[in-house]
């Protein structure tokens, strides 16, 4: 029954997308920046892949971009091209990306030194991404041709999850970001140590100097909503599309959630036995099993999510338990289950938490929980105490007192009259 | 100084004195109330024995280093205290009866008592 679920959720994602999230996707670009014959092979591998591509085109007199239709997303991909025209704020406020964001939109947002939008930056540093301002360029003295166009080799990518390492070079010519702490910003590429940005028109500003700047960067909500930021638009150009289309095609793939997408198929916990909470509820001590079993899409298929690094925790407040989960041998096609093996619950009664938390950096965030009770023993669970053999000795001690006591009753009885007439006597 | 070590050794010897003369006065007095009674004497041995069984297995207790069946532990150890006591109780109203409580109501309270205690301790032992 499960098998043939999945399968034909596998046939629905076959049929509509390769993303596992949606496929409408919007891109907005500057007709006086770009012109989109620049970039067919970056847009025809998101056509080859099903996305289905609106056009915005931004002048100076366009109407509102609308991302919603009443409360509805009407896209599930953004695509920001640099935008120089300055009626943009309006057109699509920052209020309204970071609202489609919030939504579950992904986005792809690309800046140049004369195209960043004061809305994309603005939104972009609630993220925490800051990419540098107008007319602040990325410069390299220690590149071979100009000290615009760097090259970059390709197995610098810092997250194998997002871009694999591979041996290419990848061109960039454009600017840099700072980035914020956040744990949820995935840095992809580092600007070499030998580069720093700067002001194209007046001297001395500097906004990174040597690898404390990023040419791209990427960020995934904690509802898995994804986005990336890339400084550089010749990085999607056709003249470069022979060394970057690796890069360009994983990052876009990343971005729109057709890889590093994990899910939990099912998980389920049971005595070791094979009886489950509903049979028998757990009491403390009890040896049980968990079980998760785990997926990951990788753009056409639902294949076995591999990982040694996935725990198990058991908690009440704090973890009482935390396992390392190890993969049960028979894979299937579609999903890798995980056990914890056989353990005893804690000799604590109480509410206890089954979770499987699994956050790392570049692949989808997932958490599975499950209320359930520990109960205490019952009192008719206990050892009674003659199986005890410590308390072979106490309980001698009670009925040698009973005994003693019933014997001491009878001689006292039976001695009463004659020993009261001395008595009265003596008091006498 | 020769005197005055003398001195000490007579006060030493004095108090040493003195107190066999106190425990042997007490021992006599003890012997006059108890030699006439067989019931003193049998609630005094019972005394003893209940003392015995409580030594027992409080040393039981320590020596094996666990309190691990407690309530075994202290139903036992409880029932030899509380037996005592009793027993004590009822020593105390068989030397002088209180004022309006007869020797033989106190017997009987004392076996009503007991029973009770018994009852506790075999039910807490489990």
């Amino acid at each position: 029954m499960l098998g043939l679920l999945i399968a034909l959720v596998q046939l629905i994602a076959f049929t509509q997308a390769k993303s596992s999230s949606g496929s409408r996707s919007l891109v907005i670009f500057d007709q006086r920046l770009i012109y989109l014959d620049d970039y067919s092979v970056f847009l025809g591998s998101l056509k080859e892949r099903s996305f289905e591509l609106d056009y915005a085109p931004v002048t100076n007199d366009s109407t509102p971009v609308e991302l919603f239709d009443g409360e509805a997303r009407r896209y599930d991909n953004l695509i920001v091209f640099p935008i120089k025209s300055r009626h943009f704020n309006k057109q699509l406020s920052a209020e309204k990306l970071l609202n489609f964001y919030n939504e579950g939109g992904e986005i792809m947002a690309i800046t140049t030194p004369d195209g960043v939008a004061d809305n994309v930056r603005v939104f972009l540093n609630q993220l925490g991404i800051f990419p540098s301002p107008k007319n602040y360029q990325l410069r390299d003295y220690f590149q071979d041709n100009s000290e615009l166009v760097l090259h970059l080799p390709a197995s610098k990518v810092l997250n194998e999850h997002v871009v694999p390492k591979n041996d290419g070079e990848i061109v960039y010519q454009g600017s840099a970001a700072l980035l914020g702490d956040s744990d949820l910003i995935i840095p992809v590429l580092q600007a070499p140590r030998t580069s720093y940005s700067e002001d194209g028109q007046k001297q001395g500003g500097k906004w990174t100097i040597g690898s404390q700047g990023y040419l791209a960067a990427s960020f995934q909500t904690l509802k898995n909503t994804r986005l990336s930021w890339v400084g550089s638009v010749d990085l999607f150009s056709d003249k470069n599309s022979d060394s970057n289309k690796h890069f360009v095609q994983e990052l876009t793939k990343w971005t729109f959630k057709e890889k590093s997408v994990v899910e939990v198929v099912c998980s389920n916990h049971a005595h070791s036995n094979g009886l489950d909470y509903s049979d028998v509820p757990y009491k403390i001590k009890d040896e049980v099993v968990y079980n998760i079993s785990l997926r990951e899409w990788e753009g056409e298929k639902w294949v076995p999510f591999v990982a040694d690094d996935i725990q198990f925790e058991l908690r009440m407040v704090d973890p009482y338990y935390r396992i390392t989960l190890t993969p049960i041998g028979d894979s299937s096609f579609t999903f890798q289950t995980y056990t914890t093996s056989k353990f005893n619950l804690p000799d604590h009664h109480g509410i206890f938490t089954f979770v499987v938390d699994y956050k790392r950096s570049g692949l989808s965030f997932f958490t599975d929980k499950d209320v359930k009770a520990i109960r205490h023993l019952a009192n008719d669970e206990y050892p009674r105490s003659w199986v005890i053999t410590n308390s072979w000795v106490y309980l001698t001690a009670i009925y040698s007192v009973i005994f003693t006591w019933v014997i001491f009753v009878a001689l006292f009885v039976g001695v009463k009259k004659s020993a009261n007439v001395p008595i009265e006597k003596k008091t006498n | 100084m020769v005197s005055k070590i003398a001195k000490r050794k007579a006060e030493a010897s004095g108090s040493s004195s003195k107190f066999s003369e106190t425990f042997s006065a007490s021992w006599n007095a003890y012997y006059k109330q108890v030699s006439g009674n067989l019931h003193l004497r049998l609630i005094d041995s019972f005394l003893v024995v209940l003392v015995a069984a409580g030594i027992v297995q409080f040393l039981f207790a320590c020596i094996i280093g666990d309190s691990f069946p407690l309530n075994a532990f202290l139903a036992g150890f409880c029932a030899c205290v509380g037996q005592f006591v009793l027993l004590v109780s009822l020593r105390m109203q068989w030397v002088e009866p209180f004022p309006g409580v007869s020797r033989d109501r106190a017997f009987v309270e004392f076996v009503g008592g007991s029973l009770v205690l018994h009852f506790l301790s075999l039910h807490f032992v489990n």
